[in-house]
């Protein structure tokens, strides 16, 4: 069986053609070409440094490769990935700070230095202000504000990605735009 | 990613600032290309890792047949209580040499030959030795 982007279920042909051991490894090369970048960019997203965000990202799809044969096909295949990738994000947030004993309040001013520096980061100083602000969001805030933000995720997925429910989640949104959109104003 | 569909009531300025995105650039195409060729290579390698012999396991196993063995040759051993003439030395040698060869070893001696042979033992055949 050959696999096919362009084929009517790419996601199930990439699922079966993963779960087969004569194709596992030209289709996870498919599968990081396909998804790689929207992983990578939800990644960056979260840990704000190109260098985490390389770690992350294979920690990811190494844990993908690995556990394809548990993926049931259930829910999409890059939901799946997202669900694996925020977990990844959210454990690597939780070790840097630990590293680097910076309490959640003060990642804020620690991203905001860091991302002067940061070569992956072409945003202008408003932009920059507001990834700071994200920062400064406890994690699943910031989880949240980014998949609906920037990637535009419809609460449903949401849901099915995080496992909570599409209430919380926009109470979560709600809550969090707020506080950045303070912290913005406050800075002008 | 699906259109949105859903409206979210966003405060004046986030609402201005999103159409800019976060500010960050993707790597390039190579990147990706690259990442998932170390990815099946170093999960070939962990696979390849993972199939070879436990050595400390078959050392042991190898070792606990030696003893067997010298064990069953010194329990089936004819004792004869007389000492090998000279004459008859070299035929006994070449009915017995091996076992006396193994009866003469020192543990060491042996654990070493195991030691530095251990990949070349037919794991069946020990393991039909522990058994018997």
């Amino acid at each position: 069986m050959t696999i096919s982007l362009h084929a009517q279920h790419p996601d199930r042909e990439l699922r079966l053609a993963l779960t087969d051991p004569r194709q596992k490894e030209r289709a996870f090369r498919e599968l990081v070409d396909t998804y790689g970048p929207r992983l990578h960019a939800h990644i960056l997203r979260m840990v704000h440094l190109s260098a985490d965000a390389d770690d992350v990202l294979q920690n990811t799809l190494v844990k993908a490769y690995r556990g394809m044969e548990k993926y049931r096909g259930d829910s999409k295949l890059y939901t799946w990935l997202y669900r694996i990738a925020s977990n990844e994000s959210l454990n690597w947030l939780d070790k840097r700070r630990r590293r680097l004993s910076v309490t959640p309040e003060q990642e804020g001013n620690w991203v905001d230095e860091k991302l002067r520096a940061e070569p992956y980061f072409d945003g202008d100083e408003a932009q920059r202000k507001l990834q700071a602000a994200i920062a400064g969001l406890p994690d699943k805030q910031r989880l949240v504000f980014n998949l609906r933000y920037f990637d535009e995720m419809p609460y449903q997925e949401m849901s099915d990605t995080l496992g909570t429910s599409v209430g919380g989640l926009k109470a979560s949104y709600h809550l969090a735009a707020k506080k950045i959109s303070a912290q913005l104003l406050q800075n002008e | 990613m699906k259109p949105i569909k859903e409206q979210d009531e966003l405060p004046e300025l986030l609402r201005k600032m999103q159409a800019g995105g976060d500010g960050f650039r993707q790597p390039s195409v190579d990147y990706f290309e690259g990442l998932g060729e170390r990815i099946v290579a170093d999960e070939r390698k962990v696979r390849t890792l993972g199939s070879r012999p436990n050595r400390r396991w078959l050392l042991g196993v190898a070792a606990a047949a030696m003893i067997c063995l010298m064990a069953v040759f010194s329990f089936l051993r004819p004792s004869t209580g007389l000492p090998a003439t000279s004459k008859n030395n070299t035929e006994v040698v070449a009915n017995t040499s091996w076992e006396d060869q193994i009866d003469e070893l020192e543990t060491g001696e042996i654990e070493e030959y195991i030691d530095a042979n251990i990949l070349d033992f037919d794991l069946e055949l020990l393991a039909e030795d522990v058994i018997n």
